[in-house]
């Protein structure tokens, strides 16, 4: 603590929500007065070139690197490039939860601390019907069409998104976009594309386009608290379950490796995990109140997106059912 | 010393530009191979091209029209001829940001305005489509009518009145002296300006990367910026996709040498013999009234709506629900201060770098000058390479030069202050050249005669002559980088936040209203600088020494 302390800052890459992430930041910076964090918010498309162009030339940046892109933190473990996760709240739970879900965590060099479910919006004003499933939504067609807005294809965490919904509308099996009735009928109803979830639900509230899937709770809610005219349905309620466990690492050229694991055992603490409760995502504790469920309503991960041909695949196939 | 200054040169100027190239031959040429097998190059480079030959049919028909209805000024209207250029000082990447407020096909203000009338009231969307190739074309060329305005206007005021006189006295109405008079002795700069703006066209960066996703109109330079910052990084297919830009920019400057060579332009371009048009009229305070309102205040309203707004919806902002919490968000936020401070420090540090080097630069291309021929041509084309290649290639080529090697200046300021200063080299060099050859070499001459040593000469005789010129160089370098894009977003890091690049991390996490105020903040801070800078370095008392000179005048006659 004391050499953490005598560093004086940690710098924590993340790809939460705003909102989100500064909850944490004034927790963690409540908490431990003598560090100064510097919490910037990145996508998951960014994250990894900027990480990677910092470890390439020793430049100062992310002591800890928050991603939902698996591949990229294997590329850079199997680099050598990850400190290992020296935290007694980690070791608490490797010890326990993390061995009842075997995948979720890999050895002590990265886990997630918590996990975000996408689900389907809708601006109040230009929809009267609440959208009530995935297959709701394709049956409405015709109201959607031009009037869509879906996640462009960036990174696992989308194929993944799109894979769960073929599985649960198309049967188990379905792996490829291109053989796809579902995400065939979502093509042709001429979605607009978006980089991320946040502009995604942006326009929705907005009234750019009727409705949206790939939107979390924490950032419509927050929309919605703003007077926007914005709904959307409890992820857990939809025929396709999908979410995202990004995850946390430490970068092995951490400038401030000690008050890295500082920040990282704060995020698997009770304290952190208690307010990670309050901003709408699952946590990874059992012994914290959260009305957004804990470790079992986790994202289960998808083995397959960790093959880099399958993903190649998956993406250009997809690519092309919706650019055409 | 001659040779000092080349090597300077091409270390700034040529090492970023080879190291996008030895990238791109990494593994015998295999990005080259990957960015062939695209099934979307086609349509990249069809893009690229019709954004370029677009937005110069657009940049040139109403800069041509602007500039002749500002020639034709009275003179006390005269000051309106300066409007047409202020949409300069806005930066670009909020002019921008502005229209997809104004034109979003669903909220955009003026797409609800237009659905007000009665051939569009049946519409849900629309009738524009700010991201459709058209409206991105059409915003690119609009963003360019600026730098058309300014060759065409001077040319104009170039032009010798007795011809139009002639013409008028023996029957000629006004089109057809338009189309038989003036337009042909406009030619060689209109040649000129719609080739600079082909290039500027070519490698415009920031409409299409924030308005072509969404129906994937994508060009060469979004294509770089994508495979550099996506993951998987692929540093050489982002350089192979610069490739074709790098042919245009050197085959533009070949081209461009070629013609200069058997041309007058300098007799067209020159301040002196400045006439007016032989008639003024004041009906062309209207159109360029109308572009000013098109082209500044509606965007400026946009922005200033939406900054307004608790959450971008499209609605107009009333007393009631305006809400200056964003500007209290992004103000409290100590990104946005560490971005201005950024922008700022490394534009002034590149001021302090480039106004000194594009001295030495036009003393060299100067007459007076004793460099060797040889050494001349070569600074002359050193110095125009960075005029023909978009920032964002520079912005590469500084990221591959100096993320490995011996000089690693990645994540430091000093990688962009670099990227800064090859960027305005050309338009400081060519400013103060353009000046030291009005002023003409008697008094240096002189001095020289009298036992003066060059450098008391240049001290005591030439840099106080060149005072207004410098002035104007140090506004424009302002101006330009304190909303710098296209280089900043390759080479920032972290800590090296600038404002361009701070407005874009809004953008891309869909805080409009945020995009707005720090859009608003970067026109209010480049505006301030610019004034700044004429206060402390072109004061009236140093004016009256000279003609005068502005970034106006300098600019032209570069």
């Amino acid at each position: 603590m004391n050499l953490a302390n005598q560093e004086g800052e940690v710098t924590w890459y993340t790809g939460m929500d705003e909102p989100s992430m500064k909850k944490l930041e004034s927790a963690f910076e409540e908490q431990y007065p003598e560090i100064n964090a510097t919490f910037v918010r990145m996508n998951s498309s960014e994250l990894g070139p900027r990480v990677d162009t910092e470890r390439g030339t020793g430049s100062p940046g992310a002591d800890v690197i928050h991603t939902s892109t698996h591949g990229y933190l294997d590329q850079v473990l199997a680099d050598g490039q990850l400190a290992e996760i020296q935290s007694p709240a980690f070791e608490e739970l490797s010890e326990t939860v993390f061995q009842d879900h075997p995948g979720l965590a890999v050895d002590r060099w990265y886990a997630p601390f918590s996990s975000g479910s996408f689900t389907v919006v809708w601006n109040t004003d230009k929809v009267s019907e609440p959208i009530e499933s995935y297959a709701d939504l394709i049956d409405r067609a015709d109201e959607f069409r031009g009037q869509i807005a879906v996640p462009d294809m960036y990174g696992d965490v989308v194929a993944g998104y799109y894979l769960a919904i073929q599985r649960a509308l198309d049967g188990p099996d379905s792996s490829d976009p291109s053989e796809s009735e579902s995400l065939a009928a979502l093509a042709d109803m001429n979605p607009r594309l978006f980089e991320s979830v946040v502009p995604l639900t942006n326009a929705v509230a907005a009234g750019e386009v009727k409705a949206g899937i790939y939107s979390v709770s924490t950032v419509y809610e927050a929309l919605k608290e703003k007077g926007a005219p914005i709904d959307g349905i409890n992820a857990t309620d939809l025929d396709a379950k999908s979410g995202v466990n990004a995850n946390v690492a430490i970068a092995s050229w951490a400038t401030n490796p000690n008050a890295a694991q500082v920040l990282v055992d704060f995020l698997f603490s009770e304290e952190g995990q208690a307010v990670t409760a309050t901003t709408g995502y699952s946590t990874v504790r059992t012994d914290v109140d959260n009305p957004n469920g804990d470790i079992e309503a986790m994202a289960v991960p998808l083995p397959e997106l960790d093959d880099p041909a399958f993903l190649k695949d998956y993406r250009a196939n997809w690519t092309k059912l919706f650019r055409g | 010393m001659w040779i000092g200054l080349v090597a300077v040169l091409v270390v700034l100027v040529l090492v970023p530009l080879i190291s996008v190239q030895a990238k791109a031959l990494l593994d015998g040429g295999q990005a080259y191979r990957d960015m062939l097998d695209s099934p979307w190059l086609g349509a990249t480079m069809f893009n690229t091209v019709l954004l370029g030959v677009g937005s110069v049919l657009v940049a040139l028909v109403c800069g041509t029209f602007l500039a002749g209805c500002a020639w034709q000024l009275p003179k006390r209207l005269a000051w309106l001829s300066v409007l047409p250029i202020v949409p300069l000082s806005v930066p670009g990447l909020a002019l921008v940001t502005s229209w997809s407020f104004l034109l979003s096909p669903q909220t955009g203000y003026i797409n609800q305005f237009l659905r007000k009338a009665p051939w569009w009231d049946h519409l849900a969307s629309g009738p524009i489509d700010v991201y459709s190739r058209f409206w991105i074309i059409f915003i690119t060329g609009t963003l360019l009518i600026p730098f058309v305005y300014l060759f065409i206007l001077t040319a104009l005021r170039g032009i010798d009145g007795a011809l139009i006189e002639a013409a008028e006295a023996n029957g000629a109405r006004s089109v057809r002296v338009w189309a038989k008079v003036i337009l042909p002795l406009l030619r060689p700069s209109l040649v000129y300006s719609s080739s600079i703006v082909l290039l500027l066209g070519l490698g415009q960066f920031t409409a299409p990367l924030l308005l072509g996703r969404d129906q994937n109109v994508t060009v060469l330079t979004t294509e770089m910026y994508q495979a550099a910052q996506s993951y998987p990084v692929d540093y050489g297919l982002a350089a192979a996709y610069g490739s074709p830009l790098v042919l245009i920019g050197a085959l533009l400057i070949y081209v461009q040498r070629r013609a200069l060579k058997h041309s007058s332009r300098y007799e067209t371009l020159s301040s002196r013999g400045h006439r007016s048009s032989s008639k003024t009229r004041s009906w062309p305070a209207i159109p360029i009234l109308v572009y000013i309102v098109v082209a500044l205040i509606l965007p400026l309203f946009g922005l200033l709506n939406v900054a307004l707004a608790d959450y971008y919806s499209g609605a107009v902002i009333t007393a009631d629900t305006a809400t200056l919490a964003n500007f209290s968000t992004v103000f409290n936020d100590p990104d946005l201060g560490r971005a201005v401070g950024n922008s700022v420090g490394y534009s002034l540090v590149a001021v302090l770098i480039v106004v000194p080097l594009g001295f030495m630069i036009a003393v060299a291309l100067s007459g007076s000058s004793r460099i060797p021929p040889r050494l001349r041509t070569t600074v002359d084309l050193l110095t125009s390479v960075p005029l023909v290649m978009p920032g964002v290639l520079f912005g590469a080529g500084i990221l591959f030069t100096y993320s490995s090697g011996p000089i690693v200046l990645y994540g430091t300021g000093a990688a962009l202050i670099l990227a800064y200063i090859t960027i305005m080299i050309p338009h400081v060099a060519k400013m103060q050249s353009s000046a030291m050859l009005s002023a003409g070499s008697s008094l240096q001459d002189s001095a020289r005669v009298h036992g003066a040593s060059a450098l008391r000469t240049h001290a005591r005789i030439t840099v106080p002559l060149l005072r207004p010129a410098i002035a104007a160089s140090v506004a424009l370098c302002l101006s330009i980088l304190t909303h710098e894009f296209g280089a900043s977003v390759m080479v920032r890091s972290t800590s090296t936040e600038v404002m361009g690049t701070l407005l874009l991390r809004y953008w891309s996490q869909g805080a409009y209203p945020s995009v707005a105020v720090v859009a608003l903040t970067m026109c209010a801070i480049t505006g301030a600088l610019v004034a700044l800078s004429y206060a402390f370095t072109g004061s009236r008392r140093h004016e009256k020494k000279k003609p005068k000179s502005s970034v106006t005048n300098a600019i032209l006659k570069g």
